[in-house]
């Protein structure tokens, strides 16, 4: 039995039911990401204890206990999540080399689930960018095709679930981090409820849109990963508390399927609409009532998403000066100096960009016109989700307007990477569970532009939103997306070339 | 100061005072404070600021700064909000303090004061909100090139009460400090320690010609640790500010720096070079809720400030103000003062009690910081004195032994054969008879004019009645019977 093609519930069944050593399951993981981690660069550090967490599993299970619902399950973790031990860089010059001396509480929440920690994962820098090229430790590949870029930021978690290196992954998703590459990369993202999962332990990007969420290849891998991270956190002051979750739906009469029009319009590739359509088809055919749907302010949600993100952004950024730890800037002249040095040298382009964008939209004489108008069209756009919510059960349409692209075609063109979350935006803004799963596969067009061979057939993703705290209707939709779809289950990422050395 | 100045100009001043709460730990996180340890010590990831943590809202903070809301009688916001300030500076861990900007806790309210010669005013607030202290960098020694910080102190949970700008003195500031100070301490929320730091003051200070209703402008002081540097800053201040309109000048906005030593104020920028603190709504913190049900409970147990304290004892127990002010100037000693009157059945108790209390209590406590004797006992001395069952002079026999630690004044005297009087109808007169006939000498002796034999037999009738007898009393029974 090879491991690396099991789920994480049959890895954990079979861990727990001694037919399989935690040992043995990281020893093969750990030697595929030794294979194929020079080619897509998915993982930034792997966990040197890993083989030591796998063998305390193993004593735990010979000893009769459960080692709890992961048990020797690895799991990738995305590098903007602290962790003891390791280094956690944010793939960002400006924290490299350093250490938490803590635990994120979702890491600590692993390990009490008996999950091993594999390593941490690539991203764009500070989760900013949507191709994970922004990482100043080189790109990501996307596993169904290198030259493809893998989504962002959370690419590294993506391509290493998608290419069989971890059965599971987190990733953090402020404005569709999880989603779009989950998207790019035929697997489950959820973004959860806000509130849902603990951020402590999370670096900060936009604090009011952050959440973590998982990355896997089905329906209950993400279902089961997401109740070991969800939980109230005292440590938290915004994670809700099990009084302030709804009480799950009672099933009543055929889902009804919020077919959200403004998401099937302009801006929308023909053959990511093609996939979507017809996944749909097979819902209304299956019994699914499909409705007609409107967000109208859901077109403004890239504009005042990258206005309060950036604003958050700007802000959250702040402490990385160069006094207290991680990269200072060397031959400064004065306190001044220090800090402009230390955040020139330290931070990427992108990562500058928006701590601009943001210092300016939080700028006496602006804050009205750019922060506050953006918080009240955010507003509007949370009446506007919930108002969806009483006709239908959930809200679906594309994950992202294009299959992946090639690396390098939309780096120098911000706003059009930007666009690249313009469906995923709307639920990070109304603080909604949305989870994209795999639908299909198209022609991916956008490739041609380096003019390198055929036009490869890439994943396409599905996006389903559903009323805050109402994750396991997510899940469920998941699930009968899979028995909808069988085909699409069996289809895994080939395995990526080998860099010569 | 020149009078002369105060003759021309209307000084124009606002207080802004930082409090730090006493509570158990910070404002964020469950790190403890205490001034004058070794530094970054008291600190944790969310002290430092490292990347990934979060602010938790310590609950014992709000409910200080709630009590300083209803001592103050300010208007408590149910629902406040958090905000970030932004600015750069090595002492501060995030780039932002956790401060409260437009939607503060606490607006309005007042703090009343005494003046030098008695006069009662009222400074009323704009409001009080709560935030975060900073850490402390501390420079090495002239010449090097670098600078320490300590992170002890940031993360302290700090209050910050501004005054209206309706403070016309020096004076007047300082007697507004000091009543502040009081409540503070009353409320037992913050140790107010200027020297310390635990309580910090920043004053703008702007003059205009008297008669004028327009403002001046302002100026902003720092670095006034101590109520000497307050006042002499603003004194200062102010005649700064007239020279340089009487030279026809204009004040310039700026914040200043105070410097104790040279007794000078030095620029440390002006408005041009003011930052933008770029605030925005906390995104960490959900809205600070309040409910009124919790002010309730906090109202409850909130102590009664000094000054209506004074004019309470001045009204319920008829002390005088002099005496009043004693004991709102020594807190503890009002509730012992005053239980002791319960206990002894009634305000009616009072004057004697506070006499008591103040001459034959007040020197050891001040000294010990103790009350040794039983508010019980003290209740209970009084009312066989008050009762006739003990004489003055027994009674501070027995309260000698009472602050030597013994108790029960009613045993005590009881067995020391002391309870009880000796008056007239008791044979006080067969007795003083029966000294007489016992020594015609000394009779003789008064009767020729050595009117000194009188302290004999009156001491003689007390050593026989044990102090029992009323000393007035057999004075004149024996001047009676000698003439």
């Amino acid at each position: 039995m090879d491991p690396c093609s099991l789920t994480a519930v049959q890895i954990a069944r079979a861990v727990k039911a001694r037919e399989l050593t935690a040992v043995a399951v990281w020893e093969a993981f750990e030697a595929r990401i030794r294979r194929f981690n020079p080619t897509l660069n998915a993982f930034l550090h792997v966990n040197p204890q890993a083989a030591a967490e796998a063998a305390a599993i193993d004593a735990r299970v010979a000893a009769g206990e459960d080692p709890g619902p992961l048990a020797g399950v690895p799991v990738a973790v995305k590098d903007n999540i602290v962790t003891c031990g390791m280094p956690t860089t944010c793939a960002s010059r400006i924290l490299e080399g350093w250490v938490s001396p803590y635990d994120a509480t979702v890491v600590k929440n692993l390990r009490a689930a008996g999950a091993v920690i594999a390593g941490k994962t690539n991203l764009d820098e500070f989760a900013m960018g949507g191709s994970n090229e922004n990482s100043a430790f080189g790109p990501v590949r996307n596993p169904w095709d290198p030259r493809a870029v893998p989504g962002g930021s959370s690419g590294g978690s993506a391509a290493a679930v998608a290419a069989r290196l971890v059965p599971l992954a987190l990733g953090s998703d402020t404005g569709g981090s999880v989603r779009q590459p989950a998207s790019f990369c035929h697997l489950h993202g959820l973004k959860p409820t806000y509130g849902r999962v603990s951020r402590h332990g999370l670096v900060a990007f936009a604090s009011s849109l952050d959440q973590i969420g998982p990355l896997t290849r089905t329906a209950d891998d993400a279902a089961l990963l997401h109740g070991v991270l969800a939980g109230h956190d005292p440590h938290d002051a915004t994670s809700l508390r099990p009084d302030q979750l709804p009480s799950p739906p009672a099933p009543d009469g055929p889902l009804r399927v919020g077919v959200v029009r403004e998401f099937l319009a302009e801006g929308l590739d023909p053959g990511v609409r093609e996939v979507v359509e017809a996944a749909l088809a097979k819902w209304k055919a299956a019994g699914a009532t499909l409705v007609d749907v409107s967000l109208p302010s859901a077109g403004f949600g890239i504009a005042i998403y990258y206005l309060l993100a950036t604003s958050e952004a700007s802000s959250n950024l702040s402490r990385y000066d160069g006094v207290r730890y991680a990269f200072r800037a060397a031959d400064a002249r004065n306190l001044e100096d220090l800090y402009s040095r230390t955040r020139g040298q330290g931070f990427g382009a992108e990562v500058k960009r928006r701590i601009l964008l943001g210092t300016y939209a939080l700028s006496a004489g602006w804050y009205d016109a750019y922060y506050r108008k953006a918080q009240q069209v955010r507003t509007l756009i949370r009446r506007e989700v919930a108002a969806a919510f009483e006709t239908c059960d959930v809200l679906a349409g594309p994950t992202v307007p294009t299959p992946p692209f090639a690396l390098g075609a939309l780096i120098d063109d911000p706003l059009s990477m930007y666009l690249s979350d313009m469906y995923a935006v709307v639920a990070n803004l109304a603080g909604v569970p949305a989870l994209s799963v795999p639908a299909g596969f198209t022609r991916a067009e956008g490739m041609t532009a380096d003019g390198v061979g055929a036009i490869p057939t890439l994943p396409v993703g599905l996006q389903v939103m559903a009323r805050p705290g109402h994750e396991e209707t997510l899940f469920a939709f998941a699930r009968g997306q899979e028995a909808l779809a069988p085909e699409l289950g069996g289809r895994v990422a080939p395995d990526p070339e080998e860099v010569s050395r | 100061m020149n009078p002369a100045v105060l003759d021309r100009y209307e000084p124009v001043i606002g207080l802004e005072v930082h409090a730090q709460l006493a509570t158990a730990t910070k404002m964020f996180t469950a790190v403890p404070y205490r001034f004058g340890v070794e530094p970054n010590t008291l600190v944790d990831p969310v002290v430092l600021g490292l990347p990934g943590v979060l602010p938790v809202v310590n609950r014992e903070a709000v409910a200080f700064a709630v009590k300083l809301a209803l001592a103050v009688g300010g208007r408590i916001r149910h629902r406040s909000r958090f905000a970030r300030k932004h600015y750069f500076y090595p002492d501060l861990p995030k780039g932002y303090q956790i401060s409260q900007y437009d939607e503060p806790y606490c607006e309005g309210g007042a703090i009343e004061f005494e003046t030098a010669d008695g006069a009662r005013r009222r400074v009323t607030l704009t409001r009080i909100h709560l935030e975060e202290d900073s850490g402390k960098n501390m420079h090495a020694d002239a010449g090097a090139n670098f600078s320490l910080v300590d992170f002890n102190r940031a993360g302290v949970p700090l209050v910050e009460i501004v005054s209206e700008p309706v403070i016309g003195s020096a004076a007047e500031a300082v007697g507004y400090l000091k009543a502040l100070r009081q409540i503070l301490r009353t409320l037992g929320i913050c140790d107010g320690n200027l020297e310390e730091g635990s309580m910090r003051c920043d004053a703008n200070v702007s003059i205009r010609p008297r008669g004028a209703s327009k403002l001046g402008t302002r100026t902003e002081m720092k670095n006034l640790n101590s109520f000497k540097a307050v006042s002499d800053a603003i004194e200062y201040e102010i005649e700064r500010q007239a020279g340089v309109l009487d030279a026809g000048g204009t004040v310039v906005q700026a914040t200043l720096l105070w410097d104790p030593a040279l007794g000078q104020t030095k620029v440390l920028r002006t408005k041009e070079e003011a930052e933008d603190y770029r605030y925005f709504p906390e995104p960490d913190l959900p809205p600070l809720e309040i409910p009124q049900a919790w002010i309730d409970e906090l109202a409850e147990r909130t102590p009664e400030l000094p000054l209506a304290l004074k004019d309470r004892l001045v009204a319920s127990y008829q002390l005088t103000p002099y005496d009043a002010e004693i004991f709102m100037n020594n807190l503890e000693l009002a509730p012992y003062f005053e239980r002791a009157v319960s206990l002894a059945g009634g305000p009616a108790f009072g004057k004697k009690l506070a006499n008591w209390i103040l001459t034959e209590l007040l020197g050891t406590f001040r000294d010990t910081g103790k009350l040794p004797v039983t508010a019980e006992d003290l209740a209970a001395l009084v009312v066989m004195v008050e009762g006739g069952e003990l004489t003055g002079r027994n009674a501070k026999d027995v309260f000698a032994r009472l602050l030597a630690g013994e108790r029960d004044p009613r045993a005590l005297a009881a067995a020391a054969g002391l309870l009880g009087s000796v008056g007239a109808d008791d044979g006080l007169e067969a007795m003083c008879r029966e000294l007489m006939d016992a020594n015609p000498a000394q009779v003789e002796k008064y009767r020729k004019g050595k009117t000194n034999v009188l302290g004999f037999f009156v001491g003689e009738v007390m050593k026989r009645t044990r102090g029992k007898a009323d000393a007035a009393a057999v004075t004149a029974l024996l001047k009676d019977l000698l003439s």
